[in-house]
């Protein structure tokens, strides 16, 4: 038999637990969404999920945790739109709304989440990620549109193919990892860029900053065009290229350096004012 | 009339028309007559991204006493506009119009830096600045940018110090790239990094304007 005390520690938790679950208020929402829908979400604070839905319903499920704010959701035509909105004067924690959103895997996604983080996996969308501080995360999309904006908020592609990809954050470090497409541009300002993959489809690559360092690793198979310069930073090359003979400036070694890998089918272009830039085999 | 002086005078005539110079080397210069078409369509663009609200004439005052400050245009030849990306919404505040009008006058800024980058002529005046003449720092937060950051903290004041950060991170950026495009105009390298500090710098203030229109 428990002893009282073990009883009363017992009850305690108990009811601890039922006062946390009880300021949690979960709804759900569903609506069909058209060809050419948008699904906009407006969140200040908590996360941001999206996932591929099955069929053609847009599911909403926003999850609040305090009585001060709620999420208005609602669809007029083809957009539908998610916002937080505030009751009252909250703290952080009170003012924070989950969002866990499944949608057709071809609708335009607006999502704008200060504080983050942002999560999207497996769609074909025109995407657009915003969020002051946010740490974006996209994975396993293809042909779509990516444009994501932080100001400190790391950024996180991975295995994004055939894509348009367009990352700015003037202080939010970028990673990206087997991530290809017709044209990809990162630009930052401080921050740190990193590439991990091969560069494939033949398209066009910018990895732009002003003091962070670029670090690229790409396999041997790779097939590139490559020019890297930084205008007052070092430039480091690991990896075999073959000189270009033609070239419309001048190189400065160890700071600029340029070349081709087996057929050059991608443009690549690694610019830095002041920070490192380094290119190895992976 | 040269390119260079015609480009100088640009700003006061460009809706309202020129002089007969001024009017005479616009019809026989075909890179200053497709410098004046591209503003136009950056113009034209910019005023469908939001409805047109005129803003009070203390916005254009500001926009101008910015531009003089930056060294794009020198005082007065009379109050010339711009060609109006206009005002933002707001008729919450005149403050966020101001900031609204201020965003806009970037991607003015952004289309001149782009148009003066592509031309070749050696006697043409580059939009930034000559080789010998002294460019004018960027503060690490200008009135502009004062303006903003004041916006944002009426709205969410704990995002003030992360948009102070990122907008003194990018104006160091804009210092750098144009001392080197001062340096030497001809440096497209230099040029590109103008262009994307210049994007980065106008990504945050359309950030900071879609917190305050919310």
């Amino acid at each position: 038999m428990a002893s009282t005390r073990a009883k009363r520690i017992w009850l305690t938790v108990t009811l601890a637990t039922a006062v946390a679950f009880a300021a949690d208020n979960k709804k759900e929402f569903r609506y069909a969404a058209a060809p050419g829908s948008t699904i906009t979400v407006v969140n200040e604070f908590g996360p941001v999920t999206v996932r591929p839905s099955n069929g053609r319903q847009v599911v909403i499920t926003a999850t609040t945790h305090s009585d001060k704010a709620e999420a208005d959701v609602n669809q007029t035509g083809t957009r539908i739109e998610a916002r937080t909105h505030m009751l009252a004067k909250a703290s952080e924690n009170d003012s924070r709304v989950d969002y866990d959103i499944q949608v057709p895997a071809n609708v335009m996604l607006n999502i704008d989440a200060d504080g983050g983080p942002i999560h999207v996996e497996r769609l074909r969308s025109d995407m657009t990620l915003q969020g002051d501080a946010a740490e974006v995360t996209v994975q396993d999309c293809s042909n779509a549109r990516v444009h994501v904006h932080t100001l400190t908020g790391p950024v996180t592609l991975s295995n994004i193919s055939n894509s348009y990809v367009d990352v700015t954050s003037p202080n939010g470090n970028v990673q990206l990892t087997s991530v290809s497409g017709p044209r990809v541009t990162v630009n930052t300002t401080k921050s740190n860029i990193r590439y991990t993959g091969d560069f494939a489809g033949g398209g066009q690559y910018l990895l732009n900053n002003h003091s962070g360092d670029i670090d690229v690793l790409l396999p041997t198979t790779a097939s590139v065009d490559i020019t890297a310069r930084s205008v007052t930073g070092v430039v480091e090359q690991d990896f075999p290229l073959q000189q270009k003979q033609h070239l419309a400036y001048q190189l400065t070694p160890g700071r600029s350096f340029a070349g081709t890998s087996n057929s050059g089918a991608s443009s690549v272009q690694l610019r830095s004012f002041s920070g490192k830039i380094r290119v190895k085999k992976q | 009339m040269t390119c260079a002086e015609f480009q100088e005078v640009l700003p006061y005539i460009i809706e309202g028309g020129g002089n007969a110079d001024e009017e005479e080397h616009l019809k026989s210069c075909q890179a200053c007559s497709g410098l004046v078409s591209d503003l136009k369509y950056i113009a034209e663009q910019a005023r469908s991204l939001v409805p047109m609200v005129d803003p009070s004439p203390r916005v254009w005052e500001g926009i101008q006493s910015s531009l003089e400050r930056e060294g794009l245009v020198r005082p007065a030849r009379g109050m010339g506009r711009f060609p109006a990306p206009v005002a933002v919404i707001p008729r919450r505040s005149a403050t966020t119009k101001y900031l609204a009008a201020a965003a806009a006058l970037l991607l003015v800024a952004v289309g001149l830096l782009m148009y003066s980058g592509t031309r070749k002529e050696a006697a043409t005046q580059p939009v930034t600045a000559r080789s010998s003449e002294v460019v004018p720092v960027v503060a690490a937060l200008d009135d502009d940018d004062q303006q903003l950051l004041q916006q944002v903290a009426d709205h969410a004041p704990a995002a003030r110090a992360a948009y102070a950060d990122s907008l003194a991170t990018v104006n160091a950026y804009i210092t750098d790239a144009r001392n080197a495009v001062a340096k030497d105009p001809a440096d497209h390298q230099a040029r590109a990094h103008l262009r994307s500090a210049y994007d980065q710098k106008s990504m945050l203030y359309q950030m900071a304007l879609a917190r305050s229109l919310r």
